[in-house]
């Protein structure tokens, strides 16, 4: 473990505010919020308050032997099966030979091989999954199936395999149970009361406060829980958040044990946006994130992901795009759900959510759905790129369809 | 393992910190004063909400229904509770202005319909909200709101409330069963009221299916950036609406229109525009009364103010004529 001791930018700092932000540039520096991807403030014609991150720390970490953008960068898989998906039905048969042909197709190597490429018979794999919108349009069990199996059949333990989200609740309501997944830990990172009135243990703190990681943290100076329209007071908020400062610890999960993460997104927007790969690890990975969509939003998948506890271990990247939806999200919506049958594979997820982001702004077009094409949108894709995560460049990008 | 950000001090940040939380009972300090009045606030917004929450109860199917038995309890948000119900799609409804959602399920065999009572605070917000999340209609001739159906859903507006009646999964032999729904709750609910601001659009050339209400930045966002925040300063209050068009001339474009309280709001709101452009969008000409602008795909639009109406015209081809 690096033992260096990196300053947050709050308080007394070596660099001031003005050094700090000529540093990293607009980079950590919100140019205008972002809600969904709707501009959220000047809302009475204000400007948009600067807010600053300790992403700056984050790349003074040298990169670890397996981080992104990976040994493929810029490089997407897209297997296409009809049979994936029929009469509203998955095939979690086809779901598995999809996700052969996507893996080999992406390494170039065998089944077999491909586990070498990522993964020790030692490692402990966490699994994340959207358990957002079931049965509609959530990370699939039939997907989280298939990886598993690739996994417990070349050598890893069952229970080294942790299947994860945020919230346990969300998890066990999508269908992932013990039953379903034999063998296989099953944990949310936190856990929420819905009706808001029993998530504080005896001694008055959150449930969950000691599943987050004090010394792993994405630190936002100028974005207080206050900030957030969402949350009706501060008992509502830390319900939902666990802490409300500046700080947005990660979960000792992923900081602890887990040595690699396998990401499987679903496929949907969010307003002109999208809600893939690299926001099911954003917004999924720590706590406190309700104060970040307001000045930060897409900003922060960029941001969490650089973070070494996160970018070090994600090894693989899967969207699930069985089902897709154009509109209406992140939340589900019928209305906007189609079959795609698809699934998108790479070590860049990146390069895999620009591909996706282009794809669906077709899919509006198509469907007749207002379409905003503003570059802004997908401006933390090419914010990663200037990071070294990954590719976002359309020109760079090899898509490989089979 | 490289962490490589931690804190500067391993000691406790009473804001950040679950320690420096305090159980809600402990550590409040006010004077008796204060107490009393915060809890005869509180009765009297507790009663106010039961009642509401008991008058959107009366518009719910029965249990038995047709067969159909409630089951699990019946969940009422209100407010900032439909965070928590939609995360990062409860801005949309707040924008319009929300009051409170119903939720039931309903069980019939192996069969599941959860209903989402939405009561908006008037029936544009009621309009725009269904109008967003509608996509193509599907409707049903036997059913006389306007709604779109299908084997997973059936939504539809009437008045200020707005619903979506959801099937476990996908079954068209379910949509009878929906629309009865449907229509159990429909008679229970006021008649509709008039939209006026639909009526600030010319219905001629408008391509179907492409109106949209306006209040603020959410429901604006999919139609166009302007800049950020409420760019149109609609604060909630005023509507604007939007409509796709389709003519031999100009090919397709978008037209939106608000009508402000006063001329003056009008016009501060193209200032505002103007002020505030969004970077990916360059000032061709501008007027006190009027902005033109080129897109990020060389396409062009303008801002104009006659009176107390605004609108714009978005997406042209060609460069509009002074």
């Amino acid at each position: 473990m690096n033992k260096r001791r990196y300053r947050p930018m709050s308080g007394p700092c070596h660099v001031s505010r003005r050094e700090f932000v000529r540093t990293v540039g607009t980079c950590s520096v919100a140019a205008g919020g972002l809600v969904l991807g709707v501009p959220a403030f000047g809302e009475q014609g204000t400007p948009p308050p600067a807010v600053e991150t300790n992403i700056a720390d984050f790349m003074k970490v040298p990169k670890g032997r397996y981080a992104i953008p990976g040994p493929f960068p810029g490089k997407v898989v897209k297997v296409t099966d009809a049979r994936s998906l029929v009469q509203d039905r998955i095939d979690g048969r086809v779901v598995a030979e999809m996700v052969q042909k996507g893996i080999t197709n992406l390494t170039g190597k065998s089944m077999k091989d491909s586990f070498k490429l990522f993964f020790e018979k030692s490692d402990v794999v966490g699994i994340k999954v959207n358990p957002v919108g079931p049965p509609l349009i959530h990370t699939h069990e039939e997907l989280a199936e298939a990886v598993i199996r690739w996994l417990v059949d070349n050598g890893l333990p069952p229970g080294n395999i942790v299947i994860w989200d945020r919230f346990d609740y969300m998890l066990a309501d999508a269908g992932y149970t013990p039953a379903r997944f034999p063998g296989v830990r099953i944990e949310g990172l936190q856990t929420m009361d819905e009706k808001g009135n029993n998530w504080r243990g005896k001694d008055g703190n959150h449930l969950s406060i000691s599943n987050f990681d004090r010394d792993a943290f994405y630190f936002v100076k100028g974005a207080p829980w206050q900030g957030d329209r969402n949350q009706k007071d501060e008992e509502s908020y830390l319900n939902q958040h666990v802490f409300n400062g500046e700080y947005s610890y990660f979960g000792k999960l992923l900081t602890q044990r887990l040595t690699k993460v396998i990401n499987l997104a679903a496929y949907k927007n969010t307003g002109s946006g999208i809600s893939m790969a690299t926001k099911n690890l954003g917004f999924g990975s720590l706590c406190n994130t309700g104060r970040l969509h307001a000045p930060l939003f897409f900003k922060v998948n960029t941001e969490v992901i650089a973070a070494p506890v996160v970018r070090d271990k994600l090894v693989l990247n899967i969207t699930d795009g069985v089902r897709g939806q154009y509109d209406g999200g992140p939340d589900k919506n019928a209305q906007f759900v189609y079959p795609n049958q698809s699934l998108y594979f790479a070590t860049d997820p990146f390069a895999l959510d620009m591909v996706c982001h282009n794809e669906l702004v077709a899919k509006r077009k198509a469907m007749g759905v207002n379409t905003n094409e503003n570059p802004r949108f997908t401006e933390y894709l090419r914010y990663a790129e200037s990071l070294g995560l990954g590719v976002a460049n359309v020109a760079k990008i090899r898509v490989v369809r089979v | 393992m490289n962490r490589g950000h931690r804190p500067q001090a391993a000691g406790r940040r009473k804001d950040a910190s679950g320690e420096g939380q305090r159980p809600r009972a402990a550590g409040r300090r006010g004077s008796a004063t204060a107490r009393c009045a915060l809890l005869c606030l509180c009765a009297s917004l507790a009663l106010s909400t039961a009642v509401a929450a008991a008058g959107d109860t009366d518009l719910l199917p029965p249990d038995g229904f047709g067969g159909w038995k409630r089951t699990g309890n019946q969940r009422v948000f209100r407010q900032a509770d439909l965070y928590g119900y939609i995360d990062g799609g409860a801005e949309l409804f707040f924008e319009f202005g929300f009051e409170q959602l119903t939720q039931q399920k309903y069980r019939s065999g192996k069969a599941e319909f959860t209903l989402d009572l939405y009561r908006m605070t008037d029936p544009i917000a009621a309009t725009g909200v269904y109008l967003m999340r509608c996509g193509k209609e599907t409707p049903n001739a036997g059913f006389p709101e306007r709604h779109t159906v299908s084997g997973y859903q059936l939504m539809f507006q009437r008045d200020r409330y707005y619903v979506v009646v959801s099937n476990s999964a996908a079954n068209e032999k379910s949509v009878p069963d929906l629309l009865r729904f449907g229509a159990f709750l429909s008679s229970k609910m006021p008649p509709g009221r008039t939209v006026a601001p639909l009526d600030l659009l010319p219905r001629h050339n408008q391509v179907r299916g492409s109106v949209r209400l306006i209040r603020g930045p959410y429901a604006l966002q999919p139609i166009y950036t302007l800049g950020d925040g409420d760019m149109l300063l609609l604060g909630g209050k005023t509507t604007a609406v939007a409509a796709n068009y389709q003519d031999s001339e100009r090919g397709q474009y978008t037209l939106l229109a608000a009508v402000y309280p006063d001329p003056r709001a009008a016009r501060d709101t193209l200032q505002h525009i103007i002020s505030n452009l969004d970077r990916y969008l360059k000032v061709i000409d501008k007027s006190p009364t009027r902005l033109v602008f080129m897109d990020y795909e060389s396409r062009y639009g303008t801002v104009s103010v006659t009176g107390a109406r605004l609108e714009l015209r978005l997406h042209l081809h060609q460069a509009p004529g002074s």
